[in-house]
């Protein structure tokens, strides 16, 4: 029996429903969009500003950009894990091009060659840009070249300039090993600090580790004999690292320079950055070089860079496009700013930008922001990178990376005593070893 | 099968008599095959559901569901999460096995295991027995034994790192006072497993201490006043009372912190990722590093379930030599 009150209510209640239901599609369509953003780079100062961006960015355009930080090794596995669990980033920022080609390469990755395209191919420094199936999925926006920081001060009580060949550069480093100084802080963990900052000596010395076809060349005749002359190398100057080289991490590197044990370690320029808080006397005395090589007029550095990637299964491509298209062309130098000798941008427009150059610490650094910016002359540089080495880009060069394949290499000849040819050997097995199952 | 009445149990356990918790009863007449529980009985399983619920939850989310995954991935090649498996059948096993680098991890991972356990029960019986004394300042000198236990892992990672520095850590410092060689404590291969372990025993220890402090404090006095009134000696009591009574608690120590320091990851990674040179990667290690660096999950989820078929193994060989019962 239908009474007034249970009238009312049903009355009551369909007319909220259809209310509802009418003003769904406007709530879904007004609804402003969001933007995941998985962020690696971990220095307060960047993370500050792309939370501050996001903000700006959602008063701009009302697309909500959701910042989540994470350390530089979880950004991987998350991404993964995000992509299996349904819930996948839109945006990401990678540390090393192998992750952008894993990605790509099982179709989890959106081209950004157009966004690379509107801000001008020809404005991009050499090897920062890397095709794969014609497409760049990267982009990049710092070289994080690794090179060698030197004491200018210790050089000048002694009399010495920046060595121009290996040989010179092992005199200098036994000349600065005494007591509890050593020469260099030359990484040799099984650790991605070696593989980044513990390489410079393969490539001053010709060292390559694929050919033209994919094919491993590391033990062939033309470049075993390089290879094992750059291990003698390290055999020789071994003596003048201080101990723990074989357990070195990337803090160990920063720390032996600024607790000026060392006079020379390996870096970007955020050493310098730590200098500045830590020890300004040094951040006032020091100099920065590329690796010397056999060739006076050469020398080496080894390069990982940054860049970001549109994931496919985000929820919002096109927004994330979009994003990156604005970040990239409007906030870009900005973003360098947060930590500026250490983001050592790709992009040759950004070296003449006025807020760049005339950035307090650029200006306070300029003959080390010089010496970065003369590492783009490839006459001048040899670049090369544990992740890049070879015709192209490919799953492989991430697994050399990830296998730990050139420092145990390193650990076979200084810790196990084995003959360098025979290490060489063995590292070209488990490369092939390691195609194999690729 | 069945007994006379239709109940599942012998009319003496099935309700047959006061009190009786849980069981199921005979409902006379045509219904006499169907069985209900009593109130009584629902009342107690709705009490042991709500007890057991969010265990078994928690273990099957986060230990069934991940351990039959593992397994099932170790049959498949797949170089990430997000790849298209291939079914290999026991490809991957194969591998593994013929990988001489496995036989090393296996090889370490025993070596630690045993290294640690031994060490923790040496010195964890002996530091109990001394603080099972009557003495002042009892009660700080416990607690104080207690501290490296209670410290998280990374932090005690990061103090043995410090002290253990090769150049500028205090041990190496004091070496060098006392007019000896430096030692690079985890760099050179013979004595990065020596420093794992070494640090493994300073945290756990206490653990094992702190147990069997607890069983000591079980054992009646009166054996110990009728061992030293019969003109038993130190050695005597320890062997003829001491070492009895903590038996069944050293029988499942030695378990726990086999299974545990077996399978130890955390520190192991902290201090060495398994290096150098692989010196220090024990099976979990390797496990990690074949899934997530060397892009071959099935082979790495291959390692796993080796890993835990060994354990098993082991379990219930110990279990046969030595049953918790008869101790």
């Amino acid at each position: 029996m239908v009474t007034r009150r249970s009238f009312l209510k049903g009355t009551a209640a369909t007319g909220v429903l259809a209310a509802g239901g009418l003003a769904a599609p406007t709530l879904v369509f007004a609804q402003p969009k969001e933007v995941r953003w998985l962020n690696n780079e971990p220095d307060p100062n960047t993370i500050k500003f792309l939370n501050e961006t996001a903000v700006e960015y959602e008063k701009k355009t009302g697309v909500k950009v959701l910042m989540e930080h994470v350390p530089v090794a979880e950004a991987y596995p998350k991404t993964i894990a995000s992509i299996k669990a349904g819930r996948a980033y839109d945006l990401v920022t990678v540390g090393e091009v192998s992750m952008a080609v894993l990605l790509a390469g099982e179709g989890h990755c959106l081209p950004v060659t157009d966004v690379v395209k509107k801000v001008g191919l020809a404005d991009f420094g050499p090897k920062s840009l890397w095709y794969f199936k014609n497409e760049l999925y990267l982009y990049p926006y710092d070289y994080n070249f690794c090179y060698l920081f030197y004491r200018r001060d210790w050089y000048e009580q002694k009399g010495l300039k920046p060595a121009k060949t290996l040989n010179e550069f092992t005199e200098i480093l036994k000349t600065f090993t005494a007591g509890d100084k050593r020469g260099w802080s030359q990484p040799l963990s099984a650790h991605a600090t070696t593989n980044w900052a513990g390489v410079n000596v393969l490539w001053a010395h010709g060292v390559r580790l694929f050919g033209d076809n994919w094919n491993v060349v590391l033990d062939s005749p033309e470049v075993k004999p390089k290879a094992v002359a750059a291990l003698n190398y390290l055999k020789a100057t071994f003596p003048y690292m201080p101990k723990g080289m074989p357990q070195a991490q990337y803090a160990d590197l920063i720390n032996s320079f600024v607790a000026e044990n060392v006079a020379h370690t390996f870096y970007t320029g955020r050493l310098i950055h730590h200098l500045e808080k830590v020890n300004p006397k040094i951040a006032e005395s020091y100099g920065i070089m590329g690796f010397p090589t056999s060739s006076p007029d050469k020398w080496a550095v080894t390069h990982a860079t940054d860049g970001w990637v549109v994931i496919k299964e985000g929820r919002s491509n096109a927004a994330a496009l979009k994003l990156l298209e604005w970040f990239v062309t409007e906030r870009l130098v900005d973003y360098l700013r947060t930590v500026v000798l250490h983001y050592q941008p790709v992009q040759r427009s950004v070296y003449k930008n006025p807020q760049w150059a005339n950035d307090p610490l650029v200006r306070k650094h300029r003959h080390a922001v010089d010496a970065m910016y003369a590492f783009l002359d490839e006459k001048r540089t040899a670049i090369n990178a544990i992740d890049i080495d070879g015709p192209g880009l490919d799953v492989i060069q991430g697994k050399v990376w990830n296998a730990f394949v050139i420092p145990e290499m390193y650990q076979e000849v200084l810790l196990k005593n084995v003959d360098p040819a025979r290490a060489v050997e063995n590292a070209a097995a488990r490369i092939r070893k390691l195609q194999g199952r690729a | 099968m069945s007994f006379p009445g239709g109940g599942l149990r012998p009319p003496s356990e099935a309700g047959a008599g006061p009190g009786v918790a849980i069981g199921v009863r005979a409902i006379p007449g045509p219904a006499a095959r169907a069985f209900r529980l009593d109130p009584l009985v629902r009342r107690e399983w709705r009490t042991v559901v709500g007890f057991l619920g969010p265990g078994v939850l928690f273990f099957v989310v986060l230990v069934a569901v991940p351990t039959v995954s593992t397994v099932l991935l170790s049959f498949y090649r797949l170089e990430s999460l997000i790849s298209t498996p291939r079914w290999v059948g026991l490809a991957n096993y194969a591998a593994v096995l013929g990988e001489p680098r496995f036989w090393n991890a296996l090889l370490n991972g025993i070596v630690y295991g045993a290294a640690s356990v031994v060490l923790q029960v040496a010195l964890g019986l002996p530091i109990a027995l001394l603080l099972n004394l009557r003495f002042r300042g009892q009660a700080l000198v416990r607690g104080t034994a207690l501290v490296p236990y209670v410290i998280p892992t990374v932090v005690v990672v990061f103090i043995w790192k410090w002290m253990l520095d090769e150049n500028i850590g205090i041990v190496n410092h004091a070496l060098k006072l006392a007019g000896g060689t430096p030692v690079s404590w985890f760099s050179a291969p013979a004595i990065a497993m020596a420093s794992t372990v070494l640090v493994g025993v300073w945290a756990w220890t206490p653990f094992v201490t702190i147990t069997f402090l607890a069983a000591l404090q079980t054992v009646n006095e009166e054996l110990y006043e009728a061992a030293r009134v019969d003109g038993a000696t130190a050695g005597q009591r320890l062997r003829y009372v001491i070492l009895p009574a903590v038996r069944p608690v050293l029988v499942i120590i030695v378990l726990l912190r086999a299974i545990w320091m077996f399978n130890k990851f955390d520190v192991i990674w902290m201090l060495t990722q398994g290096g150098p040179l692989q010196a220090t990667e024990h099976l979990p290690v390797l496990a990690y590093r074949m899934a997530f660096g060397l892009y071959d999950v099935g082979g790495g989820a291959a390692v796993a379930t080796i890993n835990f078929l060994l354990l098993l193994a082991v379990v219930a060989v110990y279990f046969r030599l030595v049953r918790v019962d008869e101790t």
